[in-house]
């Protein structure tokens, strides 16, 4: 849905172009959806490297661009890629974490501690619903409200069912609902 | 914050907002809003919620353009035929693939046999310039070139105290992927992209068993 554009050239054109050893169509397909990745990342809770991330995922799609089919949008392809580099990513800080122990009196802990204070302090109150949802309604929720994914694009991209990821969005909505007038 | 009882519009809503509907689609939940109480509250709530997304930062285009792969050789000739082009592309991701596989096997054994055996110095550098070409000829990621080659070194040690010809036996792997399937490449290709994700310290143990593996 998303390939067509009102510019003229979808995305399966730009791709073509630049098979055929175009380098301003890599340009063109780079700008078009380079801020929708960094908005989902950022919204999804990354929150340093966000342009290496971007970058590493335009890489990763250009280097596998034959894989592409073109069943799915490029753009529902690249938010797989995308989704799948940051769950990378959660990984290996999870596994950091484990093996280097938190010193609670270390000054960087307190200074962390009061900066989020700070923030949650600002954060809007449709903000905190939406952080409150499990990671799984997280993301159907980011991807159809924020992205303006369809089902099925959700369904691509986070490795689910058309109708999975209509109750996931439907609860998440409810769970919104019920934090914003609580 | 009632729930209007309309579940096909409700589940529209994201895509009236995000402008993704066609023209009749796009009047027909326009109308409806306007006369729905609920709907029009959830319309502003999701209106909301989209407006306090953090701020992301802007991106460089043009530096990611300049770190993106050049077009591949194999993907320029697009007038080829069509099962050509991401055939011989998977190709050189199996043989990226089988080459890190046959190194870590090869380390795997270096580990076993490096106290029993003394290097022959030359045929050890003979074996390593072949597994590096294979390494360099895949034209793969940095990462995974590297981890090839970084297991190489040690891995040659112990290859070339076992006959030349067992340590060649293992490095024709390479040559056969053109024999394989397109599911046996597909697998092949899921594993890669488990070792790209995940880069390891060390190689991975590989339980692969070779002809000359048992008999010793
Ligand atoms: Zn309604």
């Amino acid at each position: 849905m998303n390939s067509s554009n009102p510019s003229g050239e979808s995305d399966q054109d730009l791709i073509a172009r630049w098979r055929a050893g175009d380098s301003r169509a890599a340009s063109l397909l780079v700008g078009r959806h380079a801020d929708s990745l960094a908005r989902f990342a950022v919204s999804s809770g990354e929150r340093e490297d966000i342009e290496e991330l971007v970058q590493d995922t335009f890489v990763r799609a250009f280097a596998s661009l034959d894989a592409f089919r073109g069943e799915s949008s490029l753009r529902t392809w690249l938010f797989t890629i995308e989704r799948r580099l940051m769950l990378d990513r959660r990984r290996t800080e999870r596994r950091q974490k484990a093996m280097v122990p938190i010193e609670p009196a270390d000054a960087t802990t307190e200074y962390d501690a009061l900066d989020s204070l700070l923030a949650e302090e600002t954060e809007s109150r449709v903000r905190k619903a939406v952080e409150s949802l499990s990671p799984t309604q997280h993301e159907v929720f980011l991807l159809r409200v924020e992205q303006g994914l369809s089902y099925k694009e959700i369904a691509d991209v986070v490795g689910t069912t058309e109708g999975a990821a209509r109750v996931h969005y439907h609860n998440a909505m409810r769970a919104v609902k019920e934090f914003v007038n609580d | 914050m009632t729930d209007c009882m309309n579940a096909e519009v409700r589940d529209a809503l994201p895509d009236l907002m995000n402008g993704r509907l066609g023209d009749i689609d796009k009047a027909t939940m326009t109308a409806h809003v306007e006369s729905c109480a609920d709907c029009r509250e959830e319309l502003r709530l999701l209106q909301e919620i989209k407006a306090s997304a953090p701020m992301a930062p802007r991106i460089d285009v043009s530096k990611i353009v300049a770190a993106l792969p050049a077009a591949m050789p194999s993907t320029i000739d697009h007038l080829a035929p069509a099962r050509a082009r991401p055939r011989s592309s998977m190709m050189w991701k199996a043989m990226a693939v089988v080459a890190l596989l046959t190194t870590a096997v090869t380390f795997g054994k270096a580990r076993r046999q490096a106290i029993e055996v003394s290097p022959a110095a030359s045929s050890a550098s003979a074996v390593r310039q072949e597994v590096a070409s294979q390494a360099a000829k895949t034209g793969q990621s940095e990462g995974t070139t590297r981890a090839s080659v970084a297991t190489v070194a040690p891995a040659v040690v112990a290859a070339a105290a076992r006959p030349v010809a067992a340590a060649r036996a293992e490095l024709s792997l390479t040559g056969g992927v053109q024999d394989l399937s397109d599911d046996q490449l597909q697998s092949l290709l899921s594993g890669l992209d488990s070792v790209q994700g995940l880069p390891a310290a060390e190689p991975e143990a590989v339980t692969i068993s070779l002809d000359d593996n048992e008999g010793q």
